[in-house]
C-alpha cells in the first residue's frame, strides 16, 4: 500500500515536471522567433569594459519616434566610444609582439581563438595554415629562443572596426631574429590582423605577414 | 494499483512526448542556424567572386561597386610595398589592370574559405594565380594568396581590406 502511495507520489511530481517543461519548451520556442532587438552603442558589450570614465562620457543616442518601420544600419558607436574600443584592440595587439619578445607561449595563446575557424598566412610558409593547433605550431620556432632573442616593430598600424564584434588592426613591420650563435635575421613586411571579440575578449582570428615585394 | 500503473503509463507517455518535442526543437533551431550561416557564407563568398569577374571582363562599374567607399577602406597590394589607405586611392593600383581588354586579365581563386566575423563583418581567405596578358607584351602570372575583409552596410557585403601577397 505504501508503495502505491509512493508511485502516487512520483506520479503527480513527474507530472508537475513535464508540465513545467512544456513551459520551458513553450518560452524557449518564443525566445527564438521573436526578432533580436538591434544592439545599439549605448548597449555595446565593449562598453561595460571600456574605461568608465570614457563610457559615462558617451551621449546616449536620441530615440526619434516613427510611424513607419526604418531600415537604417545598425548605429555606429560614437567617437568616444569608437577610440575606445580601439585602445582595446590595440592592447590586445601589442601583447603580440610582448609574447614574441618575451617568448611566452601562453600569453601568445591567450590573444588568438583558439578555433578551427583561426588561419593564417605566414611570410615563410606558401600555404594558408588552417585551425588554432595548426597556427600554434607555426610560431613554436620563435618561441623556442631565448626571450629578448625577438623583437617585433609594428609600424604605420592601424585599427579600423567592422561593426562591433570584430577589427582590423593592419601595418608594417620590422621582425629582427637574433637565434644564439647564428647570424642575426631581419624582415621587412605587411601584416594584416583580423580580430573577433569572444566572451567580451579581443582575440586574433585571421593574420596575413607578407615580406615587402622587390 | 491498477491506477497508479495507468498513471505511471500516462506520465511515461507525457514525459518521451515532451522530451521528444524539446528536442526536435533545439535540433530544429540548430540546424536553421546552420541554414542561415551557409546562406550568409554564400552571399559572401559571391561578393568575393564577384571581384573576380569584374577584373576578368575590365568591368569597372562592378568593380567599384564592391568596395565601400571610405577612408576606412584599405589595400596591400601584391606588387608594391606599402599599404594603400582610403577609397579613391585604393582603386588607383587597379586602374592598370581595368582598363586593359576584356579577356586580358584571367584571374583563379583557389581554395576559397569564408569565415563569418559576428552579424556584420566576413572574412575570405584563399590563393590566387592571375594571369596579365598587356596587348604586345609578354604574359605575367603570379601565384599568391588573398586576405579579403567585408563589411555588410545597407544589407551589401563591401570590401574594405584586402592583402595580396605572392608566394614565398
Amino acid at each position: 500500500m505504501n508503495y502505491a502511495v509512493g508511485l502516487d507520489k512520483m506520479a503527480r511530481m513527474g507530472a508537475f515536471v513535464a508540465l513545467l517543461a512544456v513551459l520551458l519548451a513553450a518560452c524557449g520556442d518564443e525566445a527564438t522567433a521573436v526578432p533580436e532587438p538591434t544592439p545599439t552603442a549605448a548597449t555595446q558589450p565593449t562598453a561595460t569594459t571600456a574605461p568608465t570614465a570614457t563610457a559615462t562620457r558617451v551621449p546616449e543616442p536620441t530615440v526619434i519616434p516613427t510611424a513607419t518601420p526604418t531600415t537604417e544600419p545598425t548605429p555606429r558607436p560614437t567617437t568616444n566610444l569608437t577610440d575606445a574600443i580601439k585602445a582595446e584592440v590595440k592592447a590586445t595587439v601589442l601583447q603580440f609582439g610582448q609574447a614574441l619578445g618575451t617568448a611566452d607561449a601562453e600569453l601568445l595563446a591567450s590573444l588568438f581563438l583558439q578555433s578551427e575557424k583561426t588561419n593564417s598566412f605566414s611570410t615563410s610558409e606558401p600555404l594558408r595554415i588552417n585551425g588554432w593547433s595548426e597556427v600554434q605550431g607555426s610560431f613554436k620556432g620563435l618561441l623556442s629562443l631565448p626571450p629578448g632573442s625577438v623583437s617585433l616593430v609594428p609600424r604605420q598600424g592601424r585599427i579600423d572596426l567592422l561593426g562591433n564584434d570584430a577589427a582590423l588592426w593592419t601595418g608594417h613591420f620590422i621582425l629582427n631574429v637574433r637565434p644564439p650563435e647564428e647570424s642575426p635575421q631581419s624582415v621587412n613586411g605587411r601584416f594584416t590582423s583580423v580580430l573577433q571579440k569572444a566572451d567580451g575578449k579581443w582575440l586574433i582570428v585571421h593574420m596575413h605577414t607578407s615580406a615587402l615585394p622587390e | 494499483m491498477n491506477k497508479t500503473l495507468k498513471k505511471l503509463t500516462i506520465l511515461v507517455v507525457v514525459s518521451l512526448a515532451v522530451i521528444g518535442g524539446i528536442w526536435g526543437g533545439l535540433f530544429a533551431t540548430a540546424s536553421a542556424e546552420n541554414h542561415d550561416e551557409a546562406a550568409i557564407k554564400a552571399e559572401v563568398e559571391a561578393a568575393v567572386r564577384q571581384l573576380v569577374q569584374a577584373l576578368n571582363t575590365s568591368d569597372g562599374v562592378l568593380f567599384d561597386s564592391l568596395w565601400l567607399h571610405s577612408d576606412k577602406t584599405t589595400f596591400i597590394p601584391v606588387l608594391q610595398p606599402f599599404r594603400v589607405d582610403g577609397w579613391p586611392e585604393v582603386r588607383q593600383p587597379f586602374a592598370g589592370l581595368l582598363s586593359l581588354p576584356p579577356g586580358a586579365v584571367s584571374l583563379v581563386l583557389r581554395q576559397l574559405r569564408i569565415d563569418l566575423l559576428g552579424d556584420e563583418a566576413a572574412l575570405g581567405t584563399g590563393h590566387f594565380i592571375i594571369t596579365i596578358r598587356p596587348p604586345g607584351g609578354a604574359p605575367i602570372t603570379i601565384n599568391g594568396r588573398t586576405t579579403v575583409v567585408l563589411e555588410k552596410v545597407d544589407g551589401k557585403w563591401l570590401r574594405v581590406h584586402t592583402h595580396g601577397s605572392a608566394l614565398p
